[in-house]
């Protein structure tokens, strides 16, 4: 068994899902074939950068032009790799002591059964090191087939300037396999007004691209198979909900970038940020060219949580910054199998 | 639970695939990767570059009824010719051999020494004498494709107080030299009382 990169199995909430952690591309925690009650859902999803701008201006770094890093996998620009920790390790600026000498001292995996108020669930965890921050890498598998992808942000203030505040950029990539299915529509809904019929819509998407939030409009996407349906002829498929806490700019330009699958070691987030700390390649380069609307696609999606962080430093975050979470999540649409039984517990 | 239940068939098709890379098969990897590429690492009768490592690498075949492909991904960091190196092993053939687009994490070991570098200033070498200081790894300024720079943060940890900056250092790992520091204000202090100053070259 190697230290890092192998692919280990958990199981729990009617998943099955394998994790891994790459140390060589530095790229935090993944999950790969993630089946639900015996069917395949994702190939894989990972966490693998974060685009981060500050205020400026900032004595020391980051520094001038950009006062931007780019962290995780190719780090640039004063960015650092995500180093993983052991699950132990302190909520601060941890030195080499607390990194996990194996992937298995950093990953926590949790199964809790079904409450009054909600589904059980299977969670999968891990922490990583990225300079004076520390990562928390959540993925949770729900029992009612729902997956929340979470990202915390730990750790400790810039110590050149602890009042600055910033932005974290969190990217997501997540590549879909419902059923093994390669034949996917990526769609895109909008809630346009209360008058029915046309109140509400679904429309294909057929070329890859930047996609925007708008909550006020319910904007939400889906990754669906272009023929299979419920047997009350629901399409299935899978919802991107992308709820955000902060928004855009200049760095960090989207919300949902749509791509088809082009290989497991390319395309990965390592080229991300090279010319200047921000997200332009995903638009120009991976999410590049038609999408297939009648056959299908094999469809892979990059997700950004934004979320603007300014610093308690006087008092609750002035030696440490307590997790604070962000997630988005991936819910099914169209499957019997996921319906809740009779007995109102959900799948234990 | 029992670990099959709830898996797809798709997956337990996978199950040879998936197995935990053994340290024998991680380093038939490695040999066979630098054995390939031995010409091109090699100029002038001279080669310096450092294997970073080798992991499993799962992939989607070409064909959506052919196993999934286990390959071995081997990077290797050329300093020599500014490269950095995926070589991918299938089975005991070289699959694939590219150079990377983004820069690979940094090794332990490179971090080592580019520390070993950095701390021929006597400033620096100062400071890892005071209690508490330790040195953080970050990727400096804009990285080109084959530039292997390491930043280096001098930091030290106080009890329950966030870790302060010491000094911020740069090494160039293909050059083998320290490009540049800067003490903070609080890494002033404790070199001065060290007693030990110097400037870098």
């Amino acid at each position: 068994m190697a230290a890092f990169g192998d692919y280990h199995q958990v199981s729990g909430a009617g998943w099955s899902v394998f994790w891994r952690i790459s140390k060589l591309h530095g790229s935090g925690l993944e999950v790969w074939f993630a089946d639900f009650l015996g069917r395949r859902v994702v190939w894989r999803g990972s966490q693998p950068f974060a685009i981060v701008p500050y205020h400026r201006p900032i004595v020391g770094d980051p520094q001038p032009p950009h006062y931007t890093y780019k962290d995780g996998a190719g780090p640039q620009w004063g960015g650092v790799e995500f180093t993983a920790l052991k699950k132990n390790a302190p909520n601060t600026w941890a030195d080499s002591t607390f990194f996990a000498a194996v992937d298995t001292e950093a990953v926590d995996v949790h199964v809790d059964p079904a409450g009054h108020f909600g589904p059980a669930h299977l969670t999968i965890t891990a922490k990583f090191q990225c300079g004076w921050y520390q990562y928390v890498h959540n993925w949770e598998f729900d029992s009612d087939g729902n997956i929340h992808a979470r990202v915390a942000m730990g750790g400790q203030l810039n110590p050149n300037d602890p009042s600055k505040a910033h932005a974290h950029h969190m990217y997501f990539r997540v590549d879909l396999d419902i059923d093994g299915f390669t034949r996917d529509l990526f769609e895109e809904f909008e809630h346009a007004s209360y008058n029915d019929p046309g109140g509400d819509g679904w429309k294909i998407i057929n070329v890859q691209g930047k996609h925007f939030a708008d909550p006020a409009r319910g904007r939400k996407w889906r990754v669906r198979d272009a023929a299979s349906t419920s047997q009350l002829g629901a399409f299935r498929g899978y919802e991107i909900e992308v709820p955000q806490l902060a928004g855009r700019d200049d760095y960090s330009t989207g919300d949902l970038w749509v791509a088809v699958y082009r290989g497991d070691s390319v395309q990965q987030g390592d080229d991300v940020g090279v010319a200047a700390p921000n997200d332009e390649v995903l638009a120009k380069v991976y999410a590049a060219g038609p999408l297939d609307t009648v056959n299908g696609n094999d469809v892979v999606f990059w997700v950004a949580i934004h979320a603007h962080h300014e610093p308690r430093h006087k008092a609750e975050e002035s030696t440490f910054l307590p997790y604070h979470y962000a997630e988005f999540s991936i819910t099914p649409r169209g499957f019997e199998v996921f319906r809740e039984p009779t007995g109102g517990h959900g799948h234990g | 639970m029992k670990r099959t239940e709830h898996i797809s068939r798709q997956t337990r098709r996978i199950a040879k695939a998936v197995a935990p890379l053994s340290a024998a098969d991680a380093k038939r990897a490695i040999v066979r990767a630098t054995a390939y590429l031995r010409p091109e690492l090699t100029r002038g009768g001279h080669s310096r570059f450092r294997v970073l490592g080798a992991e499993l690498s799962l992939t989607r075949s070409d064909s959506k009824t052919a196993p999934v492909r286990r390959q071995i991904e081997v990077l290797i960091v050329d300093y020599l010719n500014r490269r950095h190196l995926r070589v991918a092993i299938e089975g005991s053939r070289v699959a694939e051999v590219r150079d990377l687009a983004g820069q690979p994490a940094y090794a332990a070991d490179e971090i080592k020494e580019a520390r070993g570098i950095a701390v021929r200033a006597p400033e620096l070498a100062a400071l890892t004498h005071a209690h508490g200081v330790f040195v953080d790894a970050f990727a400096p300024g804009q990285h080109l494709p084959g530039e292997r720079r390491i930043g280096l943060r001098f930091l030290m940890a106080s009890g329950d107080e966030p870790a302060a900056a010491l000094a911020l250092a740069e090494v160039d790992l293909i050059d083998e030299r320290l490009l540049g520091y800067e003490l903070t204000s609080a890494g002033r202090l404790i070199g001065q009382k060290r007693g030990k100053h110097g400037r870098v070259r």
